[in-house]
């Protein structure tokens, strides 16, 4: 059966969501990548912003009683390698999983099989051949705090403040910095991409309320991709509506909302790879499902949401992922 | 105004970072003061591709759209080899 209002407040996000994805360009293979490939920071500048926005964000809605967030646990095995083999595959498909979901949008096909790639990798992992070694290595790593996920805060003891002001004080600074040095961008909202101030506080913003949103109809966790792909993957081979819910909605707004994003910038076009290339997104796609599942995230799941909620599994994952990228990076294009 | 352009790269459907990555290596291979131009349908290498060449110093010429997402830039070698 399927519940109308999840169904909806997916939609609503997921469209939002995508439509910020494409103007953003927010690949986080390409962000975390480019650093040491290009010693390009426009997108990891990006990110950086949305992430400390949440991080504040977070606390706020979480102190007013407004949300009552779960972050997620830590498995020091499991987060180390599923973290590390999403990174690597994220490299090998050409785009993390929010990358290959806008530039699907955006008419790329070799981004489209890297989805599919996604959602079997997922599946095996989840449910079938590969997850007893799933649950093996996360049990056997597992670490809880007090019966709870491991958080900073709570790892040390203090009250999450603490840790977010002079996170957030510190960013702000920075950011200033960085925006006084580079100079205000001329903004053409449907011309090129956006600059990194503005699609990072856009981001940070509806990453921020898309908490409240998805807990408004009895969700625990937002914006998490690979189980919406892997619900997805579930309903299309089914038949049966039961697996669609707030994620797997979420997702195909999100294609379409990146979509729409590419039509009204004319940058939308159906392009296809060569032969080695569409086996190349497959593949990667493949291992970044693995990764995700194993892990206990994306890189939307790990760095968009765990990230600033101060979680310790989350950022286990989110480090490893980032050294899956370099390796790979570096082995395949220097 | 037109260019008369030394090489031509096509870099249409190739998924990221194959554009910049190939756009940077033909541009290695390239004699001082020659001119690339590359043909790009990927929106972010069209953004990326220009601003890590300039840093590399090369100078971009022109960026000019041909239709949609498919754009020319026309790339100038550094002068003295970096």
């Amino acid at each position: 059966m399927i519940i109308i209002e999840r169904v909806l407040s997916g939609l609503i996000v997921g469209l939002i969501f995508g439509f910020l994805l494409q103007r953003g360009r927010f690949c986080f293979n390409s962000a975390f990548r480019d650093i040491i490939l290009f010693k390009d920071t426009m997108i990891v500048k990006a990110i950086w912003v949305a992430v400390v926005i949440e991080m504040v964000g977070f606390a706020l809605l979480t102190d007013l009683g407004v949300i009552f967030p779960y972050p997620r646990g830590f498995y020091w095995g499991a987060n180390m390698l599923g973290g590390f083999v999403f990174g690597v595959g994220m490299v090998i498909a050409g785009g993390c999983i929010s990358g290959a979901t806008y530039r699907a949008g955006e008419g790329m096909v070799g981004s489209m099989l890297a989805l599919v790639g996604i959602a079997v990798g997922g599946s095996i992992t989840i449910g079938y051949w590969l997850a007893p070694f799933k649950d093996q290595l996360q049990a056997a790593t597992k670490i809880e705090l007090l019966g709870q996920a491991p958080t900073i805060p709570a790892l040390l003891g203090v009250n999450h403040w603490l840790i977010i002001a002079p996170v957030a004080v510190v960013s702000l600074f920075l950011a200033l910095k960085v925006y006084r040095r580079t100079g205000p961008t001329r903004v053409a909202l449907l011309g090129a991409g956006w600059p990194w101030w503005l699609s990072g506080i856009c981001l940070g913003l509806v990453a921020t309320m898309s908490y409240p949103a998805v807990e408004m109809v009895g969700g625990t966790y937002p914006l998490g991709m690979t189980g919406g792909y892997i619900g997805l993957l579930a309903t299309i081979v089914s038949l049966d509506t039961r697996y669609v819910g707030w994620e797997v909605a979420m997702v195909v707004a999100a294609i379409i909302g990146s979509g729409i994003a590419a039509v009204l910038a004319r940058e939308w076009r159906i392009r296809v790879p060569r032969g080695r290339l569409l086996a190349q997104s497959l593949l990667g796609g493949l291992m970044m499902g693995v990764g995700a599942v194993l892990g206990d995230g994306c890189n939307i799941a790990t760095v968009l949401i765990g990230v600033p909620l101060l979680s310790i599994g989350s950022m286990t994952a989110a480090l490893f992922t980032v050294l899956g990228c370099w390796t790979t990076a570096y082995l395949m294009f220097r | 105004m037109s260019y008369s352009v030394d090489e031509v790269l096509d870099v249409q459907g190739e998924i990221c970072p194959y554009p910049d990555i190939k756009t940077r290596k033909k541009l290695k291979q390239m004699k001082p003061d020659q001119i690339l131009k590359v043909i790009v349908d990927y929106p972010l290498s069209l953004e990326r591709i220009p601003r890590n060449v300039r840093a590399e110093g090369h100078k971009v010429l022109k960026v000019e759209r041909i239709n949609g997402p498919v754009h020319e830039i026309y790339i100038q070698v550094a002068g003295e080899k970096h």
